[in-house]
């Protein structure tokens, strides 16, 4: 794609990620500067409502691997694909009531990992940790690959610009003005994405016929069209555990049930994967259109934008780019803001500074989300995998951690060896999976593994003290409680 | 004087970028298994490239452009020729077979039922109370 075989003019992109980049500064330094305190800026004060609640749990999950994997997917292993990938709202749904549970067993928690250390001692913890930070540098470079794609393909701006431009904007605005902006900006992102998804399907289904994309479909790639495509069938499972996996382990998503007031998270979790369900469905759509409209797809991920841009010119392609880059800004402030606590937390102040003073936290939370935006940027330059098959890479790792977690927050057996097997035999039973069958079976094979391991926990006794976790806030030599 | 210039012009056209005559046409991410693949090849100075798909009989276009790859997918089980042509040309500048094998059915089905068994095993286990003290 170049500059002038693309849809959307150069003037008019670059105004665009001008005109957005500002914006979302603007709110993260507006509300960055009411952070008073550590739990402030790290949580939201602990007490986000429900409307808000809503809207970053459903912007976050809807990113840009909604908006540009989902149509991948589809444009590689059909209507199971677009239907498996929707599947992903299971993991909001079923994390709700353990979101409400978490809040009580553990009303001082910050990161996930707390909880890990708690519960399962210190080399689950460890193992735990290098899973969780490999995931969400996964995830990092996942939203800088797609930010340059989505740029490209709609403006023929070079990748190495478009991704640099949207990490940089991301990373600022996150430092400025922590989780209180990250969930402000998701509530705005979140009607964007939204309006503009019903303004593309409206816009698609009035100007092209499910005939014609039907015709295209059969004549040129009949198995997309196929219930029976075998790793379709495969994928559909997959992908549910993968997103269960993301979600039940990730900081990303327990940091909003800390930060959200009591009584809160089982609804807003419910109700944002209700929510989020048909959003990849419709997304999906788009790329079955490909076909039947001959545009060439040099890379599957491109697939959607370059759609939306053939099929409604201009004014499709300003629509994409907005949802796209609300969508990708979303969850990329909100992975760079749940990694950095994690780090914090659990390295920095776990690991290294145990007596850290709260401005030194403060402090070292800016260098590590100002390090992490540095690593996007470096790893996601050489484009080393499509969009699909880096993201599945990362199923391995996370979908090993489901079991442990679940077992962890609801029975009070299973031990931290136990656990700490059942993680990293999962996650290598997956990775044997994913190089050995495909990227559409790693999760599945990953948390299979983890949950045979696990079960062993329910020939053990009942031991684990549940108000262990409930771990009081300790003072440290300036006398401060973190 | 002229061999050292030979030399020289000999070097530069090795160092310079592959030329229509060296292309080559790879197979990248490889989802044979799964019915799709990207076929790429270097285009550097954005000429017009035709792909095209032997049918057995005839070649046949399947994109013509200045792209330098293209991602074909829902392809059945088979061989399947591809060809890279400059415009009008009738040979090839450069060919490769994809050969498409799907995993066989029931290697799906085991995978498939494994994820619906843990499925309702997870929403089973959530769904109970929590063991107290």
């Amino acid at each position: 794609m170049t500059p002038e075989t693309a849809v959307l003019p150069l003037p008019i992109a670059w105004l665009l990620v001008a005109l957005f980049s500002l914006i979302w500064v603007y709110l993260g330094w507006r509300l960055g500067r009411s952070n008073k305190d550590l739990d402030d800026y790290m949580l939201a004060g602990r007490k986000v409502g429900m409307g808000f609640a809503i809207a970053t749990a459903m912007a976050t999950w809807v990113t840009s691997n909604t908006t540009m994997t989902a149509p991948q997917l589809t444009y590689q292993l059909g209507i199971w694909g677009m239907i498996g990938y929707s599947l992903g709202a299971v993991g909001l749904i079923l994390f709700a009531p353990l979101a409400k549970r978490i809040r009580t067993l553990m009303p001082h928690g910050f990161t996930s990992g707390d909880f890990i250390r708690l519960r399962y001692g210190k080399t689950a913890w460890r193992i735990f940790l290098i899973i969780s930070l490999f995931y969400s540098l996964g995830w990092l470079i996942s939203l800088g690959m797609a930010g340059g794609l989505l740029i490209e393909a709609l403006s023929g701006i070079p990748y190495f610009y478009g991704m640099s431009v949207i990490v940089a904007i991301c990373t600022i605005y996150t430092v400025f003005g922590g989780l209180k902006a990250v969930i402000a900006t998701d509530f705005v992102q979140t009607l964007l994405i939204l309006i503009g998804l019903i303004l593309l399907a409206i816009l698609v289904m009035s100007r092209i016929g499910f005939d014609d994309m039907h015709q295209a479909l059969a004549a040129e790639r009949p198995m997309l069209l196929s219930l029976l495509l075998p790793a379709s069938i495969m994928f559909l499972f997959n992908n549910l555990f993968f997103g269960v996996g993301e979600i039940f382990h990730s900081n990303v998503w327990w940091s909003r049930a800390f930060a959200f007031a009591p009584g809160v998270g089982l609804k807003a979790y419910a109700l944002a994967g209700l929510f989020w369900l048909p959003i990849p469905i419709v997304a999906g759509f788009i790329a079955l259109a490909a076909p039947a409209l001959g545009i060439n797809v040099p890379s599957p991920d491109m697939v959607a934008p370059l759609v939306a841009g053939e099929l409604l010119g201009l004014t499709g392609a300003i629509l994409v780019f907005i949802v796209v880059f609300a969508a990708l800004a979303s969850s990329l402030d909100s992975v760079l803001a749940a990694t950095s606590d994690l780090i914090v937390k659990d390295i920095y102040k776990g690991h290294i500074n145990p007596n850290a003073s709260e401005p030194q936290l403060r402090k070292a939370v800016v260098v590590i989300i100002l390090g992490l935006g540095f690593l996007t940027w470096a790893l996601a330059l050489p484009r080393m995998a499509t969009l699909g098959s880096l993201l599945h890479f990362t199923g391995a790792f996370v979908a090993s951690t489901i079991w442990p977690i679940t077992f962890g927050l609801l029975k009070r057996r299973g031990n931290g060896m136990l656990a700490s097997v059942a993680m990293a035999g999962g996650t290598i039973g997956g990775l044997i999976a994913y190089f050995s069958i495909g990227f559409y079976v790693a999760a599945l094979t990953s948390a299979f593994i983890s949950m045979a391991i696990m079960l062993f926990a329910l020939r053990q006794k009942p031991s684990f003290n549940w108000t262990t976790l409930s771990e009081p806030l300790t003072e440290n030599k300036n006398g401060e409680l973190s | 004087m002229a061999f050292l210039k030979t030399i020289i012009f000999m070097g530069f056209l090795l160092l310079s970028a592959p030329s229509l005559a060296q292309q080559s046409l790879t197979i990248r991410d490889d989802g044979s298994n799964a019915g799709y693949a990207t076929l790429s090849w270097d285009n550097p100075e954005k000429k017009i490239l035709e792909l095209k798909l032997f049918n057995g009989d005839q070649w046949q276009a399947v994109y013509r452009g200045t792209d330098s790859a293209t991602t074909v997918s829902g392809l059945t089980n088979g061989q399947y020729r591809y060809g890279l042509f400059t415009d009008m040309a009738a040979t090839p500048l450069a060919e490769t077979t994809l050969t498409i094998q799907h995993h066989p059915l029931n290697r799906a089905w085991i995978f498939f039922f494994i994820g619906l068994l843990m499925f309702a095993a997870l929403v089973t286990f959530i769904s109970k109370e929590a063991e107290t003290e």
